[in-house]
């Protein structure tokens, strides 16, 4: 089954059944045509031979007359067996239990012996002696004086090689044969030729259409002729024209949403500023100040402030959006700018730190700092204590997990924890965050990348043959829920080794 | 659809084979006969008229084929288990007119014969009768007649 397997491999499909219903409807055709013919030729051939033999013994029989003795003695039988026998033919001359001639008795069955004694004359094909021949009996009937005509008791039976009969049989069936091979041969190369005028259009459309999968929008398919799949073409460039239409359309209307938000948040930060800077003035008048209006002095100066976070944020974000944000990398002691991160934020003693010192990388630092000032203020604001905050290091990459002992993510909210001003708690709608922060983070993550083509050559040139060469190797920023309950978020770093 | 025409090829192929193949029995024309050259005489086999060819220098007149019939079965007939009942005390016969019919007249009287002796000569003059012209006077019916007594007419019974 293999082998056969392996042959028809190149031929599956559409070509296979192609080929397959020629080959079929040719072998059909041929097998009926050149049996039919075969059939009836036979036939033919054998009809005029049978009637050449009788028609011979007929004549031969006529030379026997008139008969002089009855019942035959021996001699007059072999007489008789003399006159029949001719060039090709053996003879038996039968007269109840006498016969005389070379003829076999055993090629002679009862059933023509019956209809012989019927009074006609009979012939059969039977096999002899492994050659076919063909045995035509009669008896010997008297015309007596009075013109009644009486059966003389005397069979006489003469056996005809049919060999070159069967010699024009066997050839012809030899050409029929050849004929019906040849016609194969010119029905499978018909197949091919067909299959390939169908299956080159096919294949022109699937390529086409894998390439407008893979996003290729200006894919097209050359337009042939116009029969069926030239339909299917025109319609698939048509579908993909509109398609690329609409994905134009879209991506224009994306670009303009975005813009609008970077120049809004631009424009906000002018007025922002200036705002800021009077809140400064009258938060320290605010002691002062009689109540209410100094608790509304504070609640105004703590809505600017988150206003102006929101507006950094949002234009953080455009950044990430609009391709434009760069890393500025740095060498750094990864336990080191974290301790920095948490000191700066007041955190330190709120979270169980476990960061091992010497734990080299390139990194952007600012984008560190925010990435873990956004984890750890998620996971104090909204888990449970304690909060940890682990460093560890694997050839190629920094890992930094922080964890928290509140209840999890749930089921729903984990595919989306990334998502822009997405909020799990839906009644905490005036939240303090700016629910952008994890978005933010997670596209800091992911800016971080090594080219690791550079970085094998910077391998190659120390002996270290060490690392992934597949391609670029990408930082990323996954959130899970700890099997002990508590969300943990883990942030990896791809980074290249420097040699020590 | 097309597996079905491809059995059906297959089968039409198994059944028609291949070569020269054996055959029932075809049966043609009636068988051939033709003329006899001799006196046909009727001897006896198994208690069954049997008609033999013997052959003679002319076609034999009733009276000739009567008087071989008399004479008896020849060597190769008595081998071939032919037999007679037809005395040779018969002899001389003659061609006589009993005014109704053909008569042959027998030096014995008919009454003594066998009824397959007279069924012998009956039929032996019936053929022989063929050869010969009869007087006009001669009536269809046939008699054996002797010592002053007929017996007839007297018809040749199917012989097989």
């Amino acid at each position: 089954m293999k082998w056969l397997r392996a042959f028809v491999a190149p031929f599956r499909g559409l070509r296979l059944r192609l080929l397959l219903g020629f080959a079929g409807l040719c072998v059909l055709t041929a097998a009926l045509v050149a049996g039919g013919m075969y059939v009836l030729a036979r036939r033919e051939i054998l009809q005029q031979s049978q009637d050449a033999s009788v028609a011979s013994l007929t004549r031969q029989i006529a030379t026997i007359y008139p008969l002089r003795t009855l019942p035959p003695t021996k001699q007059s039988m072999t007489d008789i067996a003399d006159q029949l026998t001719t060039r090709g033919n053996d003879v038996r001359v039968e007269y109840q239990k006498m016969s005389v001639g070379d003829l076999s008795g055993s090629t002679i069955t009862a059933d023509l012996r019956e209809v012989i004694g019927n009074g006609h004359m009979a012939w059969q094909r039977v096999d002899y002696d492994g050659t076919p021949a063909l045995i035509v009996g009669t008896e010997i009937m008297v015309t007596e004086p009075g013109q009644s005509v009486r059966p003389s008791g005397v069979d006489v039976f003469a056996g005809y090689q049919l060999l070159a009969e069967e010699a024009s049989i066997s050839q012809i069936s030899d050409i029929a044969w050849g004929i019906g091979a040849l016609a194969l041969l010119l029905a499978m190369l018909l197949g091919i030729v067909v299959a390939r005028s169908v299956l080159g259009p096919v294949r022109e459309l699937r390529t086409a259409a894998v390439r407008l999968g893979a996003g290729e929008l200006s894919s097209r398919v050359p337009v042939h002729g116009s029969d069926e799949l030239a339909e299917v073409a025109r319609t698939f460039n048509n579908t993909a024209q509109s398609l690329a239409e609409h994905v134009a359309e879209l991506r224009r209307m994306e670009a303009d949403a975005r813009r609008f938000v970077a120049d809004v948040s631009h424009e906000l930060r002018t007025p922002l500023a200036a705002m800021i800077a009077v809140l400064d003035v009258l938060d320290d008048q605010a002691s002062h100040l009689p109540e209410p209006t100094g608790e509304a002095v504070r609640l105004v100066s703590q809505g600017t402030h988150n206003l102006t976070r929101l507006v950094n944020d949002l234009i953080e974000v455009t950044r990430f959006d609009s391709g434009t944000a760069a890393l500025a990398l740095d060498h750094i002691d990864l336990a080191v700018a974290i301790r920095a991160t948490l000191r700066a934020r007041g955190w330190t003693d709120a979270v169980d730190t476990d960061l091992p010192d010497g734990i080299m990388a390139r990194v952007d630092p600012r984008r560190l700092d925010v990435i873990v000032a956004n984890l750890v203020g998620n996971a104090l604001r909204h888990g449970a204590p304690p909060v940890s905050i682990r460093l560890t290091a694997e050839p190629g990459w920094r890992i930094i997990e922080v964890a928290d002992n509140g209840p999890g993510l749930a089921a729903d909210v984990l595919p989306q924890v990334f998502n822009r001003f997405y909020k799990a708690d839906t009644a905490r709608a005036r939240s303090e965050g700016s629910g952008l922060g994890l978005a933010i983070a997670w596209e800091n993550a992911r800016l971080h990348r090594t080219d690791d083509r550079v970085a094998a050559r910077a391998a190659d040139r120390v002996g270290d043959r060490a690392g992934d060469r597949a391609g670029d190797r990408v930082g990323s920023l996954v959130a899970a829920n700890r099997p002990g309950g508590g969300a943990v978020f883990t942030l990896r770093l791809p980074t290249v080794e420097e040699p020590s | 659809m097309i597996k079905r025409g491809v059995l059906l090829g297959l089968v039409v192929l198994a059944c028609v084979g291949c070569g020269v193949r054996p055959s029932g029995v075809i049966s043609g024309l009636p068988a051939p006969s033709g003329p006899v050259n001799g006196a046909t005489l009727f001897l006896i086999r198994d208690d069954q008229l049997v008609p033999v060819l013997r052959a003679t220098t002319t076609p034999p007149t009733m009276v000739q084929a009567v008087t071989l019939l008399a004479q008896g079965p020849t060597q190769d007939e008595i081998s071939a288990a032919l037999r007679t009942q037809v005395p040779a005390g018969i002899l001389p016969v003659s061609l006589g007119n009993s005014g109704h019919g053909t008569t042959l007249d027998l030096a014995v009287d008919p009454n003594l014969l066998s009824t397959m002796a007279i069924n012998q000569i009956s039929c032996t003059a019936r053929d022989a009768q063929a050869n010969q012209i009869l007087p006009i006077t001669t009536g269809p019916e046939f008699f054996l007649a002797g010592a002053g007594r007929t017996v007839g007419p007297l018809r040749c019974p199917p012989t097989g």
